[in-house]
């Protein structure tokens, strides 16, 4: 594969609702359904290939950050200040909705890192916050008769120690 | 239902995994769904200060807490066992507590994570004290023979308090499918089951061994302490998949891995010490600590270089070296030296070099012969008040000059005795370097001038970065600091009583970066103000920007 992004080889896309995406083959290495159906076709791709679970809101989320994320690279002096920041709009910018919806695109198509940073950001929410802080966070339904919830907490009293309180 | 409640269980586990004990545990309460999800949910982590804080442990409370921490493992051990579920982690961390009590409840545990298909196992049970090999080995807990009888496992980590008996010496080993193994402060019955263990993992890519010792079972009698001593060799052959290697506090190492990538030997002080690698030509990476039985010299490195062809990392550490040296490859990208003795005159010929760092209290002469454009010299230093003279010397002897440009420096610590306020008295400008960090600065204000006017006489800094934590800086210092860099300072340098002026006068700009988030138009001020409130890990950068002195 050449490393000259000028003559790189383009391979396209298809979403659920038939947009195409123009990829390049150096990013569609990092999606590894993408790449699986590449090298399952001997390298051979001349049609848009069909991703039947990813809408194009969702794909084209995650080209920006695949974009991003190798330009960034590309420029060692900067790259882990600027993708920190970058980030961090990225998750910013989600309604739980779109978090949800992005992550299981990203799982479809097994962008790794992708995946692991929205892991991270659900559960970097969590962490260290009240039952009630996350319940309220991702409007959470609490389905527990009182008594029940009693009984869950008294058991697993030592997770309860030392919680932020909000 | 919520938007995160809905998603596979697979991608919920991994959120889980991302947290700490007790944050995943207090998932469960959350609703039924989440319940469930957490009773699924493979890993069983058990850290003993997730549990209680060590000093919340009273003679009376102690019993109930350990019996709430049995039951907790129990509840969760079985519930996936009922479910048919493998325990892929059993992670048990129980630091300077008495297990003894539960001694049969661990062995249970580690049976039902083997049994069931686990693939990592860490145990870890240091005991309470500096010096676990005052106890009794009866004090240690038995690893059962289980643990070697396990297909599945990928991993095992075993670290103090854990005691090995002498039927693993026998007993068949089963370890098919472990890539990793770490093993520290372990008491072993024979010094041979080390050896026979690890050689009895085909797959074993990456290996730690720590300070691990042998005792006696039949010295009953002899006073304690002399029961043990160290382990003091290990042999491993025909290990085709090694990869790393970090070995401490062995006297002979024999090595046969073609694969080995990476090296880390540490011997303990005062041994003399031998290290036989053979067919490890793909050696990558060596970190020798504490090699004082012989004086390191040019033969050495020539040797080195020539039987490890691939090597482009190397660090030596507490060393033992002969005066001058002279190193010269093609190949080596990175070179650290940390206080290794003897050395005053240091030559490098490595064209490919990108990063050498020096650390230590003598300070020799460095020369660069055909260095790479892109070569980064860091080097640690500790103010010495008692040698004013001795950093700036210290960069000036680092040739060719446009080396300098490359140079970072690292302050760390300081030498206090009270330095005298007019001792330095520079009459020219000192080399101008890349950057200067200060990882400490003087509690006493009344040594806050003394100590910028020893650093800034001693270089002038592109950049001069802090790590604000609390502990380190005091807000004043920093603020003395963008003072005197602003020249605001006057009466207090020496451009009154000598014909030159402080470098420092001629900058022309000072500006501050902040690398947390603030308004970037914000004034100095308002970043010192908002500094207590921000994370202590953040970063205060300055940056200056030179006048031309032309």
């Amino acid at each position: 594969m050449s490393g000259i992004s000028d003559t790189e080889r383009m391979i396209t896309l298809k979403t659920v609702e038939g947009t195409l995406f123009d990829v390049k083959s150096s990013i569609a290495k990092d999606i590894k359904t993408v790449q699986a159906f590449i090298d399952d076709s001997d390298d051979d791709v001349t049609s848009p290939i069909p991703l039947p679970n990813v809408f194009t809101r969702e794909l084209s989320r995650i080209l920006d950050y695949l974009n991003n994320h190798h330009r960034f690279r590309s420029d060692i002096e900067k790259a882990d200040e600027e993708m920190a920041r970058y980030d961090a709009e990225f998750a910013k910018s989600m309604s739980h909705e779109e978090l949800k919806a992005l992550i299981l695109a990203a799982n479809y198509l097994n962008v790794k890192d992708l995946l692991e940073f929205l892991n991270q950001t659900v559960a970097d929410v969590i962490q260290n916050k009240s039952v009630e802080f996350v319940r309220n966070f991702f409007g959470i339904e609490n389905d527990y008769t009182p008594e029940e919830e009693e009984k869950l907490r008294n058991e697993n009293e030592w997770a309860f120690n030392g919680v932020e309180q909000d | 239902m919520d938007q995160i409640s809905g998603l596979p269980e697979a991608i919920l586990h991994d959120i889980l995994a991302r947290l700490l004990d007790r944050d995943s545990a207090r998932t469960s309460v959350l609703s039924k769904a989440w319940k469930e999800t957490w009773s699924t949910f493979p890993i069983l982590s058990i850290c003993s200060d997730q549990h209680f804080k060590r000093e919340d442990v009273t003679v009376d409370n102690y019993h109930s807490k350990i019996d709430k921490v049995i039951d907790y493992v129990g509840r969760r051990s079985l519930r996936l066992r009922d479910l048919g579920l493998a325990i892929k982690e059993f992670k048990l961390i129980m630091d300077y507590v008495d297990y003894m009590c539960m001694a049969h409840h661990v062995d249970l545990w580690m049976k039902m994570a083997i049994e069931s298909g686990g693939e990592v196992l860490h145990l870890q049970l240091r005991l309470p004290g500096r010096y676990a090999w005052r106890y009794s080995p009866d004090r240690f807990y038995e690893l059962p023979l289980c643990v070697i009888e396990s297909k599945s496992l990928t991993k095992l980590v075993l670290m103090g308090g854990i005691r090995v008996d002498q039927a693993f010496l026998t007993h068949s080993i089963k370890l098919y499918s472990v890539r990793i193994i770490k093993l520290c402060n372990l008491l072993f019955a024979h010094e041979r089951i080390i050896q026979r263990l690890i050689s009895r993992c085909p797959l074993i890519e990456d290996l730690t061994v720590i300070d691990c010792a042998v005792y006696n079972p039949l010295t009953r009698g002899i006073p304690r302490g002399f029961a043990f001593s160290p382990v003091e060799s290990l042999f491993l052959h025909g290990l085709h998949k090694l990869k790393k290697a970090y070995i401490q506090g062995m006297r002979e190492v024999y090595i046969d891995a073609p694969n080995l990538e990476s090296l880390h030997y540490n011997l303990h002080p005062d041994a003399s010490f031998k290290l036989n690698l053979y067919n490890c030509t793909n050696l990558r990476l060596l970190c020798l600590w504490n090699l004082r039985s012989i004086d390191i010299g040019d033969k050495w490195f020539l040797k080195l270089f020539s039987k490890f062809p691939f090597l482009e990392s190397l660090e030596l550490d507490n060393c033992s070296m002969s005066q001058r040296i002279n190193i010269s490859s093609a190949q080596l990208k990175v070179l650290k030296l940390s206080y290794c003795s003897n050395l005053e005159d240091l030559n490098i010929d490595a064209q490919n070099l990108l990063s050498f760092a020096y650390e230590g209290n003598n300070q020799p002469g460095i020369s660069f012969q055909k260095s790479s454009n892109q070569l980064e010299v860091n080097c640690f230093s500790d103010v010495d008040f008692r040698d004013l003279y001795s950093l700036r010397k210290f960069v000036q002897n680092i040739k060719p000059q446009k080396i300098w440009a490359s140079v970072s420096l690292f302050i760390r610590s300081s030498v206090l005795i009270k330095p005298e306020q007019s001792a330095l008295q520079v009459s020219s400008i000192p080399p101008t370097i890349k950057s200067l960090e200060l990882q400490f600065s003087p509690k006493n204000e009344a040594h806050y001038f003394p100590f910028i006017n020893y650093l800034l006489s001693s270089c002038c800094p592109n950049s001069i970065s802090l790590n604000f934590r609390s502990y380190l800086h005091s807000k004043e210092f920093i603020e003395f600091l963008y003072e005197i860099l602003m020249g605001r300072k006057e009466g207090k340098c020496h451009c009154n009583s000598s014909n030159t002026k402080c470098w420092w006068h001629a900058l022309k700009i000072v500006k501050v970066i902040c690398t947390f988030k603030i308004d970037e138009n914000a004034d100095f001020k308002t970043m010192l103000d908002a500094l207590p409130t921000c994370h202590a890990d953040e970063n205060i950068g300055f940056i200056l920007e030179l006048y031309s002195t032309d």
